[in-house]
């Protein structure tokens, strides 16, 4: 979803990373990953709960996740030190000013991340229902 | 009550500590709130 900021950006949104880190961990991240957006921690899991979203074992060691695990270990991807809670799973959410939530993601397991160009064709769809005349060619005049 | 109602008044806590609640967040824009499994 980071590589998508500057699409995200460009649609009048911004993109706030939620981690359950503690905040030192937040800080780590964000030099070490390089993120421009804002970054926040829940600790608690307060707002991961409230999201409703997957908490356990079961989701986080499925036979998908370890054979995406296997996967990338042999490409070459070696997951860092975890740092917060290992099983509590993601999601991803829009949410408008309105408190509308026109798009919703629900992460089942380890590895399972929504679609970017999903979450970008959401935004386009705010943007039109937010500025309808903007978008809607002029009827030329007789 | 939706998600964003749900998340309105659940505070968070900048990289400095420094605690918001989220729904400040979308209080003039559109978010991508993105909850990560884990750091690093």
């Amino acid at each position: 979803m980071r590589d998508a900021l500057p699409e995200i950006r460009a649609r009048g949104a911004e993109l706030i990373i939620v981690g359950n880190g503690r905040p030192e961990h937040a800080i780590d991240f964000r030099e070490s990953e390089g993120i421009t957006c804002p970054l926040f921690v829940d600790p608690e899991l307060h707002a991961y709960r409230a999201a409703g979203l997957r908490r356990g074992l079961l989701s986080s060691v499925s036979p998908r996740v370890i054979g995406r695990g296997i996967r990338a270990f042999v490409e070459g991807k070696r997951q860092g030190e975890t740092q917060g809670d290992p099983w509590q799973q993601g999601g991803v959410f829009i949410i408008t000013p309105g408190h509308t939530v026109p798009y919703a993601y629900v992460s089942q397991e380890a590895g399972d991340h929504p679609d970017p160009s999903e979450v970008l064709a959401a935004l386009d769809r705010v943007r039109r229902k937010s500025a309808p005349a903007a978008r809607r060619p002029k009827r030329s005049s007789p | 009550m939706n998600v964003a109602k749900r998340l309105h008044d659940i505070e968070v806590f900048d990289p400095e500590g420094d605690a918001i609640r989220l729904g400040e967040l979308w209080q003039d824009r559109t978010v991508v709130l993105a909850f990560v499994r884990h750091f690093g």
